[in-house]
């Protein structure tokens, strides 16, 4: 077959493409315009359930989604623009709610809420989004196992910061047979929360509602485990 | 519920995808059939996927990570009618 004869058929052939493709676009677009609010409004109703999960009843009484503010430290919480949430109670300082997101999950991006007390304390982490692998690492979710509980009363210091690993690479937290890098990306993302609260925590309680704050500082590598596993 | 709601959305993405799959036969010929079929197919899917989310946010947040698989799915039931078509009913 010369250029010449192919050419109309290879125009053709772009043609037909171009309206499938044209009709996936606007089926999709559709979709998603008529859909988008619905969406965002189910995925708020989502936090707030997972926020008063993180968070024990009667420790606050403020709105925590009115007391928040936006966060640009993407090396310390995955994220370009996250949002901390203080949930005060008395006089006492506030305990911080962070999304926080694990890049380097098995199957993408780790979407995490974890509470941190007064004290850098983890409070409870919940898992808001993810695409593990069913039967595998989806043993992050609070309804398959109870691992996420296995960081409450957490902080820097207990385990030390060397030993939060999971155990395979030497550190003090279970993986999940069949899927290490899940519960990896997890331990780490909470890990470097608990540094960047350990940091920066006293500008997140200060600074006042509603404000955007960006630290361009990162967080330092974690040292060899203390254990020795 | 989850399975109903996920049965459903086999359905409806199985429904579509033969209706559009078929109309889009005539404007299509058969060199590009297949890649505008998985084009189509992957853009049904996707727009079940969002109103799955849209619709029904428990379900979805179960089963919402299966969904993709519909597309395997259409893609066979398009290929079998198409080569059961062509072959007609055995004598």
């Amino acid at each position: 077959m010369t250029g010449d004869a192919a050419a109309p058929s290879r125009g053709r052939a772009v043609a037909q493409l171009a309206i499938a493709g044209l009709f996936a676009a606007v089926l999709v677009g559709g979709a998603w315009a008529a859909t988008r609010n619905r969406i965002a409004a189910a995925e708020r109703e989502a936090h707030r359930q997972a926020l008063e999960l993180v968070l024990p009843p009667g420790s606050f009484d403020n709105d925590p989604e009115d007391d928040a503010l936006q966060v640009d430290a993407a090396a310390w919480l995955g994220a370009d623009t996250a949002t901390v949430r203080r949930a005060r109670r008395g006089d006492r300082p506030p305990a911080l709610v962070l999304d926080v997101v694990a890049p380097d999950g098995y199957a993408g991006p780790i979407r995490l809420l974890v509470a941190v007390d007064a004290d850098s304390r983890v409070i409870g982490v919940r898992v808001t989004g993810h695409r593990e692998t069913p039967g595998l690492g989806d043993a992050i979710e609070p309804t398959r196992s109870d691992w996420l509980a296995g960081f409450r009363g957490r902080s820097l210091a207990d385990p030390m910061a060397g030993d939060w690993r999971v155990r395979r690479d030497g550190g003090r937290f279970d993986q999940f047979a069949g899927a290490t890098q899940t519960p990896r990306a997890v331990v780490g993302a909470v890990a470097r929360t608990l540094a960047f609260v350990a940091r920066h925590g006293d500008a997140l309680r200060d600074a006042p509602a509603g404000t955007t704050l960006r630290f361009d500082d990162a967080p330092d590598a974690l040292p060899p485990p203390e254990t020795g596993r | 519920m989850n399975g109903i709601v996920f049965c459903l959305a086999t359905v409806v993405a199985l429904l579509l995808t033969q209706v559009v799959v078929s109309a889009l036969r005539r404007l299509t010929g058969a060199d590009v059939h297949i890649a505008a079929r998985l084009v189509v197919v992957a853009a049904i899917v996707a727009a079940i996927d969002l109103a799955l989310r849209a619709g029904f946010p428990t379900a979805h947040a179960d089963v919402g990570r299966f969904v993709p698989l519909i597309a395997a799915a259409c893609l066979l039931a398009t290929a079998l009618l198409r080569a059961g078509f062509r072959a007609g009913p055995r004598p």
